[in-house]
């Protein structure tokens, strides 16, 4: 599945370590997230687009 | 008290203890030469080890926890199979269960440690800035 998470989180200047902190993960699971190696999980991916303040469709696509 | 040594005293120090089992077991075994007396002491320490949670349990760690336990369980099996097949020739002796507990646990978190060393080397590498 691919994602915009490594775009969206330039765009606000984190570090993949700033971001897992934020979401409550690990940086290695953000970068599984943004390399496409791992899919997250709906709760996860509500948070991530919460964070964001946009649509999950916005952020992952099939 | 918690030691500073120690960043996260819930899990590290159960995983300490483990690991102490699991190392006197094996040091039991260099010692004494006697496998069925050393390996309740490995298989506990082993299995424990493996199923204490990480410090951060995110959903991606028990992914890799749950991938690693699944390969863990293929490879006991097929060597339950094998022993069996060259027990039945008198070749090996039959694998006992604390033998497979001890096998499927070090399959297990070999893989685990290595995808985990993994993610991270290339977290590090995508993001050297963390």
């Amino acid at each position: 599945m691919k994602n915009r998470l490594r775009e969206l989180r330039s765009e606000k200047n984190w570090s993949q370590g700033e971001l897992a902190e934020r979401l409550e993960v690990s940086r290695q699971t953000i970068n599984a997230i943004e390399t496409g190696k791992y899919d997250p999980s709906l709760p996860l991916a509500f948070k991530i687009a919460k964070l964001f303040r946009q649509p999950i469709e916005e952020i992952f696509e099939p | 008290m918690k030691i500073k040594l120690i960043k996260n005293f819930d899990t590290d120090v159960p995983k300490l203890l483990a690991g102490f089992i699991a190392f006197s077991g094996l040091v039991g075994f260099l010692m004494t030469h006697d496998w069925q007396k050393s390996a309740w002491a490995i298989a506990v320490g082993l299995s424990q080890l493996l199923l204490i949670p990480e410090a951060i349990n995110d959903e991606r760690v028990q992914h890799l926890k749950l991938k690693a336990i699944s390969v863990g369980f293929q490879v006991g099996l097929l060597a339950a199979l094998l022993s069996y097949s060259f027990a039945r020739h008198g070749v090996i002796s039959v694998l006992v269960a604390l033998d497979l507990v001890i096998l499927v646990s070090s399959t297990a978190l070999g893989l685990f440690y290595y995808w985990r060393w993994r993610d991270g080397r290339e977290a590090k590498k995508a993001d050297p800035g963390i």
